[in-house]
């Protein structure tokens, strides 16, 4: 065993903890919407409340607002994680989706519009086994998060930044192009080159490639 | 622009540019822009896919955070989450995304006739698309208003226009997404049909014209007034989105 872990290179062995760490976090929101599991949320609360809040904050959201938003954050998932499905979503990303979704209804009093998977309109993706909602097992959820995190910490910088402060910080591309002293195309293109990069690293090695390659 | 060019197998071949579903995945768009985008998301599982990875990649920067310090300890939180279960608390703050919390649709015709639009525009109509109280603009072009017809929210409104109008040239505003539910146009930039989108800056300039025989319907948001050029343009200015 040893002799094997000397040969897996630092990014891997970096991967297979951080797949670890989110394998925990997953188990422990399944846990509480099973039964209320509240050494689960114990581990959730201490891992996510200060990041949430962190999310507010930079969103330029004032402390106490951003405090109480938080607990409102945290209270949604002790209540909701029944319908958490580990085989869709990383914790990470189900808590991100609840915090962007919450801001949204604070600040402007009303719901995020999103697809909802039960309109007749709903197009579905032929022979696309690496799409959103077919994308079932919680294996291969693991292994396309494994990846985007890779793509992410491999990111050339000046995309890596777009995209932080596209998520943490101002409301427009104009907010951060005037931040950056940058053009708004070149943040723009920034952007588009990112998603471009993170999704063919993702796609690296994969036999059955996407349909959606350019 | 890169989006607009790739062909799939749904038949649409005009796409949400990667950085409008960004700040869709932020939490940055305004609410007509996030009907135009769901709108196109329901009706395009490749754009869809890169909403989705782009939620992942918001988990991951949350992942990645450095952490503010919570006012409460795990066990003050619990105690909290306990009394909740006990008392129900307000409603809105905390089943605000609930099926039941979604604005119920007016008009069920909308799911059954022909001309079906996606829920996150058919839950914001009055009746389905051909029973819609539409206004006449100008020749051949007609519109129901979804959003406040104030020209500093910029436009939010479902135009109707009949085959063979053209539309005067002109520019754009900072952003303007224009979604073609029914019909085809095209301009310069190709051909729109049901389920394209235009996902336009200030760089565009276009002339679109109606290439088929039965009326375009198009679903547009806008942050800022298209500017027309001319006369004729000046006039009608204040009113057409497109
Ligand atoms: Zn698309």
């Amino acid at each position: 065993m040893p002799a094997h872990a000397a040969v897996i290179p630092a990014s891997q062995r970096n991967r297979l903890l951080n797949e670890l760490g989110r394998d925990e976090l997953s188990q422990a929101l399944v846990a509480i919407g099973d039964n209320r599991d509240e050494a689960a949320f114990s581990i959730i609360y201490t891992h996510f409340a200060g990041r949430v809040k962190s999310f507010l904050l930079g969103k330029g959201m004032e402390e106490n607002t951003a405090e109480e938003l938080m607990q409102e954050i945290m209270l949604i998932i002790w209540r909701r994680a029944e319908s958490y499905d580990p085989g869709k979503a990383a914790a990470s990303t189900w808590i991100f989706t609840i915090a962007r979704n919450r801001r949204i209804d604070h600040l402007r009093g009303n719901s995020r519009i999103e697809v909802e998977l039960d309109d007749a309109m709903l197009e579905r993706g032929l022979n696309d086994n690496l799409v959103d909602e077919t994308l079932e097992s919680e294996t291969a959820l693991a292994q396309h998060t494994g990846k985007m995190y890779e793509a992410m910490d491999n990111l050339p910088p000046e995309q890596k930044q777009v995209m932080h402060l596209s998520y943490f910080r101002g409301q427009s591309h104009g907010d951060i192009a005037e931040w950056l002293g940058l053009p708004v195309g070149t943040v723009k293109s920034r952007i588009r080159l990112a998603l471009q990069s993170i999704r063919t690293n993702m796609q690296i090695g994969d036999a059955d490639s996407s349909p959606f390659e350019n | 622009m890169t989006t607009q060019n790739t062909v799939h197998k749904t038949g649409i071949s005009h796409h949400l540019a990667e950085e409008t579903l960004t700040a869709y995945a932020t939490g940055s768009l305004s609410e007509a822009f996030e009907v135009v985008v769901a709108s196109h998301l329901t009706m395009c599982p490749c754009c869809r896919e890169k909403a989705k990875l782009l939620d992942s990649v918001g988990g991951y920067f949350v992942e990645q955070s450095d952490s503010a310090i919570p006012a409460l300890t795990a066990t003050e939180m619990l105690k909290k989450c306990r009394l909740s279960d006990v008392v129900q608390l307000d409603d809105r703050t905390t089943e605000q995304n609930d099926q039941s919390d979604k604005r119920p649709c007016a008009h069920e015709v909308t799911r059954e006739t022909a001309l079906r639009v996606p829920l996150p525009l058919a839950r914001r109509l009055p009746a389905s698309v051909d029973n819609l109280p539409w206004k006449p603009l100008a020749r051949g072009i007609e519109q129901f208003e979804l959003g406040t017809g104030s020209k500093k929210d910029g436009a939010f409104k479902l135009l109707r226009i009949q085959p063979g109008t053209q539309l005067i040239e002109h520019e754009h505003g900072d952003h303007e997404l224009t979604l073609v539910l029914h019909g085809s146009y095209s301009d310069s930039l190709g051909r729109y049909s049901a389920g394209d989108v235009a996902d336009l800056g200030p760089e565009h300039s276009h002339k679109p014209v109606i290439d088929s025989d039965e009326p375009c319907i198009a679903l547009i948001a806008s942050n800022a007034p298209a500017r027309y050029k001319g006369l004729v343009g000046k006039l009608i200015q204040p009113f057409v989105g497109i």
